[in-house]
Formats: C-alpha cells, sequence, structure tokens
C-alpha cells in the first residue's frame, strides 16, 4: 500500500516520446508499477490534481511549458505539493536549471540516462516514502531529544534536507515554543505572547530544554518572512554570541539576585527593568525568560549587571555549612580544573589545521599530480606538491540516501 | 570476487576510517555494515548496500606510527572523506590522531572528521560540545564518540556526510 491507499505505486512520467522515454517507460513497467505517461504539462498537471500520483518524473526541457514551471505549480498547490519528483534533463542545463528550482525535489538524473539507473532511483524514493508512511501508521510521527544535542538550527536543516513537513517543540526552563515547518520551509514560530520573528529569533539560542518533532501536514499563513538560509545563518550567529557571553557567566541556573533594585545612577532603563526581575532570588535563566525583551540583549544586560556588581550569587545555605555540599563543591571545582586540558588538547587541532590551511594556499598555484605515495612522505618540500583534489563521485541525492541508510541502521 | 564487491551498474561511494592502533576501527565498521572481512594487508573492509544501485564501501586502514600499509593512490582520488578515530584518553594515540590528521591534510582536500573514543568515561567536556561537535575548518570536523555507542558511530559517519552535502549545496 502506498500513501495514498492503493496497491501499486503510481508514478507519472512526462517527457516527450521517444526511443529514450519508451526505454524508460519499459523498465518502470517491468518493476510492476502503476504507470502513466504524459506529454503535456497542463495535463500532467491536471491529473496531479484529480489523482496525485505517487511520483513525478518530469523532463524539464517540454515544448510548451518547462518542466520547471510545472514542477512551481505542483509544490504551489496544496493538493500536489506532497508528491515526491524527480527531473531529468540533458547534463549541460540540469545544473543551472535545477538552481532556479528553488523547491524541493528529491532526485535528478542527467539525460542520457540507462533506464535501470533511473529504475534503480525510483525504488529507492518509494522505499523511503513507503518507511515514512509505516513510521506514520505505526504511530511514530517524528522524534524527540535534548537541544544539548540538537539545537533549532540543527532541527530546522534536518527538517529542510528531507523537505519534510511538521511541528518543533521546544521546552525550556518554564517555557515551551513551537516552530512551524512546511515541505522544509520555516513558516511561522510562537512563544507566549512575541511577535512569530522574535518568537523564533529567541529560540534559536535556546540551548538547553528538550525537543520534540511532530511530522505532520502543515496547514497555517506564512508569518515568518525570512527564507531557511538567513534564518539559519542569523541561528549561528546568535547562538555563537550567546556560547561567547554564557561562557564569561557562571552557569545560567546560578540563582542571583540584585543588591538594589535599581535605584540611583548609572543605571540604564532596560537594566533597571531586568534588575526588578531579580528583586526577589531567582536564577539567571528563570530571569531572562521573564524579561520582555530578547533573550540574547538580556543575557549580555545580566553580563553587564553582574560586572557591574549590582547582580551578585545568591549564596546556598548548604554551602557553608552541609559538609557534604562542600565536598560535592569542591570535587565540582576539581573537574573544571581537569577540563581545562581537553580545550587546549582540541585547540592543537585547530592550529594544526590553520597551519595545513597555509600549506593549501600555496598548493592552489601549482597543478595537483594524480599519484599519491603509499607510505607517508618524508620531507615537508615533497608533500606540499602533492595534493589529490577531492571530486565527490555521487550526488547529493546518493548522499541523502547513504545518510539515511546510515541512520536507518 | 569483483562481482561480490559491486557490478558494473552501481554507484559506490567510499569512506577510509583510520586511526592509530587500538582506535576500535574493527567496531566502528561493523557497527555500520552487516558485511565486513579484514584482508590479509590488514584492511578492514565494509559493505553497505544503500539500494539496488548504490554502495558504501568501507575502509578501515592503520597506522603504525611511520607509515600506512594502504594503497591511497586507488582510493585517495575517489574518497568521499576519511574519519580519523583515536582514544581520546590515550597520549600514543592523540599523538598518532595528530599525524594521522598532519598527513591527510598536507596530501588530501577530502573532508575530515576527527572522532575521539571516550569509551566509557564521562564526558571530557560538557556535554552540549560532545554532542555538537567543532568545525574545526571547512575541511575538518571533530566530534567525541563512544566506540561502544551505536548512536554516537552513526554521528560521527553522518557528521562526514553532512560535511559532503553542505559541500554538494
Amino acid at each position: 500500500m502506498n500513501l495514498n491507499g492503493q496497491k501499486k505505486p503510481q508514478i507519472l512520467l512526462v517527457d516527450s516520446a521517444g526511443p529514450e522515454t519508451d526505454a524508460l517507460l519499459k523498465a518502470l513497467k517491468k518493476e510492476g508499477l502503476d504507470l502513466h505517461f504524459n506529454q503535456d504539462t497542463q495535463k500532467a498537471f491536471e491529473f496531479c490534481i484529480n489523482r496525485p500520483p505517487t511520483m513525478l518524473i518530469a523532463e524539464l526541457e517540454m515544448p510548451l511549458e518547462s518542466g520547471v514551471q510545472l514542477i512551481k505549480r505542483l509544490k504551489s498547490n496544496s493538493t500536489t505539493r506532497h508528491i515526491s519528483i524527480m527531473v531529468t534533463a540533458k547534463e549541460a542545463i540540469l545544473e543551472e536549471r535545477l538552481k532556479s528550482l528553488q523547491i524541493g525535489i528529491d532526485d535528478y538524473v542527467s539525460k542520457p540516462y540507462y533506464p535501470e539507473e533511473v529504475v534503480a532511483r525510483v525504488e529507492s524514493i518509494l522505499q523511503e516514502i513507503e518507511s515514512i508512511a509505516e513510521t506514520r501508521s505505526s504511530g511514530e510521527h517524528g522524534f524527540s531529544g535534548n537541544l544539548e544535542e540538537m539545537n533549532l538550527v540543527d532541527l530546522i536543516q534536518t527538517l529542510e534536507l528531507g523537505n519534510k513537513s511538521g511541528v518543533i517543540y521546544l521546552m525550556r526552563n518554564s517555557e515551551e515554543g513551537r516552530v512551524y515547518v512546511e515541505d522544509g520551509k520555516v513558516i511561522d514560530a510562537q512563544t507566549d505572547g512575541i511577535e512569530p520573528e522574535q518568537a523564533l529569533t529567541n529560540m534559536l539560542t535556546w540551548l538547553e530544554g528538550s525537543f520534540k518533532v511532530s511530522l505532520q501536514l502543515v496547514d497555517r499563513v506564512r508569518m515568518i518572512k525570512e527564507a531557511n538560509r538567513e534564518i539559519l545563518q542569523n541561528g549561528t550567529k546568535l547562538i555563537h554570541q550567546w556560547r561567547q557571553i554564557a561562557n564569561q557567566l557562571p552557569p545560567l541556573t546560578t540563582v542571583v539576585r540584585s543588591i538594589r533594585n535599581g535605584e540611583g545612577g548609572y543605571v540604564t532603563k532596560l537594566e533597571k527593568e531586568l534588575l526588578s526581575l531579580f528583586s526577589e532570588p531567582n536564577t539567571i535563566l528563570s530571569g531572562i525568560e521573564s524579561s520582555k525583551m530578547d533573550d540574547l540583549r538580556a543575557l549580555e544586560l545580566v553580563k553587564s549587571l553582574l560586572d557591574k556588581g549590582l547582580l551578585i550569587k545568591e549564596p546556598s545555605v548548604h554551602q557553608a555549612n552541609d559538609p557534604l555540599a562542600k565536598n560535592i563543591l569542591e570535587r565540582i571545582q576539581q573537574e573544571r580544573r581537569r577540563t581545562e586540558s581537553p580545550y587546549s588538547r582540541i585547540a592543537s587541532f585547530f592550529k594544526r589545521k590553520s597551519n595545513a590551511k597555509i600549506d593549501l594556499e600555496v598548493d592552489r598555484q601549482k597543478e595537483p599530480a594524480a599519484q599519491v605515495s603509499d607510505s607517508r612522505p618524508q620531507n615537508k618540500a615533497s608533500v606540499t606538491k602533492i595534493k589529490v583534489p577531492h571530486r565527490v563521485r555521487l550526488t547529493k541525492g546518493e548522499l541523502l540516501l547513504i545518510r539515511q541508510k546510515i541512520l536507518a541502521n | 570476487m569483483e562481482e561480490y564487491l559491486h557490478h558494473e551498474t552501481q554507484r559506490v561511494g567510499e569512506i577510509v576510517i583510520v586511526g592509530p592502533p587500538g582506535s576500535a576501527k574493527y567496531e566502528f565498521i561493523n557497527s555500520l555494515c552487516k558485511d565486513v572481512v579484514i584482508t590479509d594487508q590488514d584492511v578492514i573492509f565494509g559493505r553497505l548496500p544503500v539500494g539496488k544501485d548504490l554502495l558504501l564501501f568501507l575502509y578501515g586502514v592503520g597506522y603504525n606510527g611511520k607509515n600506512f600499509d594502504f594503497a591511497w593512490d586507488l582510493i585517495a582520488p575517489k574518497m568521499l572523506g576519511c574519519i580519523i578515530l583515536f582514544d581520546w584518553y590515550n597520549q600514543q594515540s592523540y599523538e598518532g590522531a595528530n599525524k594521522i590528521l598532519d598527513f591527510l591534510t598536507q596530501q588530501f582536500s577530502a573532508p575530515l572528521v576527527l572522532a575521539a573514543d571516550v569509551r566509557s568515561n564521562s564526558y571530557p567536556i560538557e556535554e552540549c560540545l560532545f554532542s555538537a561537535g567543532i568545525t574545526l575548518s571547512s575541511h575538518v570536523r571533530f566530534l567525541f564518540y563512544r566506540s561502544s555507542d551505536a548512536n554516537g558511530i552513526r554521528r560521527a559517519a553522518v557528521s562526514l556526510l553532512d560535511a559532503l552535502i553542505e559541500a554538494a549545496s
């Protein structure tokens, strides 16, 4: 059974008639697929509306309307946007056309092709569709985990890679949020009483807590105007800034309090507002969450207030009196001292890599030789002359299939 | 044997897993492939069919501190990338990983993943770093994993594929 409840997966091939198309039709029929063929993109579109196939194989160069246009129409229609799509075209134009297709396709094959190659790829995609359908029917609609392991940037990237639709639920401390993704694109975000764009910005820096991803159809008005690429770039930048500041602070679960309620000079309005949230002892994270400003700004201000001495750590009652607590704290301190060496060890890899980068720049000036010695070269001068250029021989689609296979093992 | 490996219409991706002695290369490959053999030249060879038309080959290569007994000239031009395994808590293993990194970065432009095995110990640094991994450069990523944990092994392999997918995007 496929997603449409049919016994055989239904494939629609849109291409001009010819020997190559005939050979492909024959090879696909051999596999027992429910096969349909159309030379007219308009009729193909109508077919998809009336009877959405499991998968469409579309030639990009069609006489009346280009395959690109057909795919864009299908992807912008809620009835047909979930049809899996493979495109074919002559190699010379394929790359250029794929760039113009800012929408998800599942795979592509350049012409001339071996029909068996296309059939193999179609089968891979159908297997993936079947596996998703099985996951859905077995009640497993997604996945969950910790934000320490996968933050929102990672989650968006994961859904984008698979052009998946669903809702990402995030939980941090006392806060909850949702990010809505449609066909791999972020379209909306929600946390308590904040505009979608701001809610998304805040959640990008949630690096602790948990998440749950529910793969499902999402039918909402698009509230986030930014493209995924911009969101991810912004997210990476924000995370970097967040970590830079957080690394200079005590753990965000540390309880702090204000020593005065922002009265007096040298306190900005925003600082005063933040200080009021710590008039009673509160964790740094809870204070940030309660604040109306964006999380990163609030974190910056907390640092500033701690530096000024207007926020102080709340001494723990146990810390002073309980010998067991003292012992634990001492061990934590020891562990912190011990963990300084791992950083320096990783840093040594950075250093080595940066040296190697200089070598790489030198190599770019020279034609790389196609031969590599089996044993390690003895002197550096000979090393810099031999560098094998890297050419990935597999397509992005094939790499994604391998990735999926490894994760499914 | 050739037929066992692949037939002409199949596409093949190759990943080299390299590490000093005791870096759990066999465990790593065996966790990803059911089909693993050790060749006469002590190369661990794993074969992972991905579909009818696509295969992934994994080569586990040792490094004795001086040289590699491995036909880099045959594999390197078409390999997808390398994963360098080493034991985080073993100084010799760490130094071996550094030498391997030097060798690979000087000779090849392929992406590399440095995977530091923390065995059954606790994470040497904060868990967020353990989980997220660190991008050392456009070609090299670093992460911690446990050779006893299949999920960690998968994560290391996926990290290399992600680098390739990003480059292909």
